[in-house]
């Protein structure tokens, strides 16, 4: 079987020691970030980016992957223990998993979240390698028609999950395509919006837009609004499970993992989305829904175990499509690119062992996350005692130095703050940023294949409705847009949000 | 007949959608655009500012007949400290070095809460330059000066 002489390649190179270190790490520091409410996983991925120059490109794709889906891990934990989500996709979780923690079983809803999640991160692992070879086959009979349709299905489906307005949100995305196209032409050696700044001649760096937009802005968001943060009030008696516990928390991990995979696969779905969509069908599936909301195991089993199943999945899109379905594939990304690896089905066939080391480690870093986690539960909890007074100016200096040593340039920390008083009026504005990061980063890319189109079709743009492949993939796309517009699916989604 | 502002945060975003747009043509303007067949530098930009001015249009037309939310006020001292304190590291790392950059920052942004203790703000500054001279030029050999210009 060719899957299994993948996997072994896979492991094969996952397991060197240096690896499982920095799977460790990766980890180890999700957890913490994911735990920690006020700082997400990219900002997280944006500040380590330059930290993993120096590294081999596997070992580099193994650490932030591991920050990214262990942030799903710790942000469970927050949720559980102070009814406060320390990552958005565990905001459904604070709903029954407080309850439940101050009735006494904070235990027990620590140890399924971090059961379900295992389980779900196995099975997404799976999938990624059993379903990711077939996509980049399929891929194969792409030109640049289909790869140009395709850009256009991921970044409109990207819309479905941005908060408020559809016209506001395809607007943001064409704000970042037009920055995306900042810097020298490549086919014609024009310098494009550059003003004469010589740094500006590869474009507008790829680091001070994320963490302008993303990290310094949460950190004034969360400035703006002083919050008060409750003790923790639960204590943990027993990890252990009761019987009936595993009879009421297993059919719903199996739902919220399938549930999850499928969403994560989508260009634009991903965990917050899988999290919602998992409690919603719970509550709809339960033979008695006014229990959620009390305490329901379920609310906590389901989700839990979707965002870690997507969280898997989404890397599907990257690795075999090379299109980023959400902020965080953007910045893996950018990763692979600075280390020289242009994402997409070629990478499988070039570099076999990077594609299946990055799938084992995910299974390994799974295994360790559940294995630190429950017995290391008490430390994480002390840590959110830290005031976010004292949090703050620590994460603000190590994004700044993280930007500044990628290029050593000044010129980048400064379009950092330009970056950061952009995405405040968009967030005064109600723009979400997240569809401008995906434009940004597919400008050029797009740029290029719609002229590479139009060279071949000699300027009939008629060819992307004629060639059938395209036309499927544009059909996606216009019933995605479709679907947001009609007002049954919006008032669902709205009150998705608000919840 | 008298136009109103129904949604303030659309009507910013009209302006801002709009502006953008504007500067794309205008800056956009001598590109050689070539044509459908054969499209030169020129015209993805202008494509994609012409969009961006439509669809601020219809913004702007949502923010005077639909009713929205009003552009939230909140404290904007502290995210105006923020975006000073960037701008200062980057003025700071190459003139003074890591560590009184460091120690500026911390302490700016001890202005930006409103709990701010004294003591405790240049405390946690001299433990964070010392923190990060450790972790980034010692641990990461990260080529950076500790103090003055290097």
């Amino acid at each position: 079987m060719d899957i299994i002489h993948n996997l072994v390649t896979g492991f094969t190179a996952a397991a060197s020691l240096q690896n499982l270190l920095f799977c460790l790490i990766g980890c180890l520091l999700g957890t913490l970030i994911g735990v920690l409410p006020g700082i997400g996983p990219v900002a997280t991925i944006a500040m380590l980016l330059p930290a993993t120059y120096g590294l081999a490109p596997l070992t580099s794709l193994i650490m932030l992957a591991g920050i990214y889906y262990g942030a799903q891990y710790g942000g469970s934990t927050t949720a559980i223990m102070v009814n406060m989500p320390g990552e958005t996709s565990s905001v459904v979780t604070c709903l029954d998993g407080y309850q439940m923690a101050r009735q006494g079983r904070a235990g027990a809803a620590l140890t399924i979240a971090a059961l379900g999640s295992f389980f779900a991160g196995c099975v997404g692992t799976l999938i990624l390698a059993a379903f990711a070879p077939i996509l980049a086959a399929f891929s194969e009979q792409f030109t640049s028609v289909e790869y140009f349709s395709l850009m256009v299905l991921g970044l409109l489906s990207a819309v479905v999950m941005a908060q408020g307005s559809l016209i506001k949100a395809v607007a943001m995305i064409f704000v970042g395509l037009l920055l995306g196209l900042c810097g020298t032409d490549v086919n014609t050696g024009t310098a494009r919006y550059t003003f004469g700044v010589s740094e500006l001649f590869d474009g507008i760096g790829f680091l001070p837009v994320v963490m302008g937009l993303f990290g310094i802005n949460e950190v004034m968001a969360n400035l703006e609004r002083p919050q008060r943060r409750e003790t923790i009030t639960a204590a943990i008696k027993s990890l252990w499970l009761t019987r009936e516990d595993i009879r009421e928390a297993w059919p719903a991990v199996l739902r919220g993992t399938g549930l999850g995979s499928l969403l994560g696969i989508l260009p634009g779905g991903g965990v917050v989305l899988a999290s919602f969509a998992s409690y919603t069908v719970e509550k709809k599936v339960a033979k008695d829904p006014s229990r959620f909301g009390r305490g329901a195991i379920e609310g906590v089993a389901g989700p839990e175990s979707a965002n870690n199943a997507a969280a898997q999945t989404s890397f599907i899109p990257l690795l075999t499509l090379g299109l980023p379905s959400n902020v965080v594939m953007a910045l893996m990304m950018g990763a692979m690119i600075i280390h020289g690896i242009a994402p997409g089905a070629a990478v499988m066939d070039k570099r076999p062992d990077l594609f299946w080391g990055m799938v084992a480690s995910m299974w390994i870093g799974n295994l360790m996350l559940v294995v630190i986690n429950l017995p290391l539960i008490g430390i994480w909890v002390k840590l959110l005692n830290v005031p976010y007074r004292l949090l703050f100016p620590a994460i603000l200096v190590f994004c700044l130095i993280g930007i500044y040593t990628v290029n050593n340039s000044t010129t980048d920390v400064l379009f950092t703050a330009l970056f950061a008083v952009f995405g405040f009026a968009l967030f005064k504005f109600g723009c979400e940023p997240a569809p401008l990061v995906l434009g940004f980063i597919l400008g050029p890319l797009m740029e290029e294949n719609l002229r590479r189109s139009m060279v071949l079709s000699r300027g009939d743009p008629m060819i992307f409705v004629t060639r059938p492949l395209s036309l499927l993939l544009l059909l996606m796309a216009a019933g995605v847009v479709l679907l947001v517009a009609l007002p049954q699916f919006r008032r669902t989604r709205e009150t998705a949000f608000q919840e | 007949m008298t136009v109103r502002i129904r949604s303030p945060q659309d009507a910013g975003a009209a302006i801002l959608l709009i502006a953008i747009g504007l500067a794309g043509l205008w800056f956009g303007r001598d590109y050689d655009r070539g044509t459908i067949s054969q499209m030169g530098p020129g015209y993805m930009p202008m494509l994609l500012s012409v969009g961006l001015i439509i669809f601020g249009a219809i913004v702007a037309l949502r923010a005077v007949t639909v009713d929205g939310p009003p552009i939230e006020g909140g404290l904007w001292y502290p995210s105006a400290l923020v975006v000073l304190a960037v701008v200062l590291f980057a003025l700071l790392i190459e003139t003074t070095g890591l560590a009184p950059a460091t120690f500026a920052v911390v302490l700016l942004c001890a202005f930006a809460s409103t709990e701010v203790k004294w003591q405790e703000a240049v405390a946690l500054g001299i433990g964070l330059a010392i923190f990060c001279v450790l972790v980034f030029v010692y641990g990461l050999r990260q080529p950076i000066p500790i103090f003055g210009s290097g």
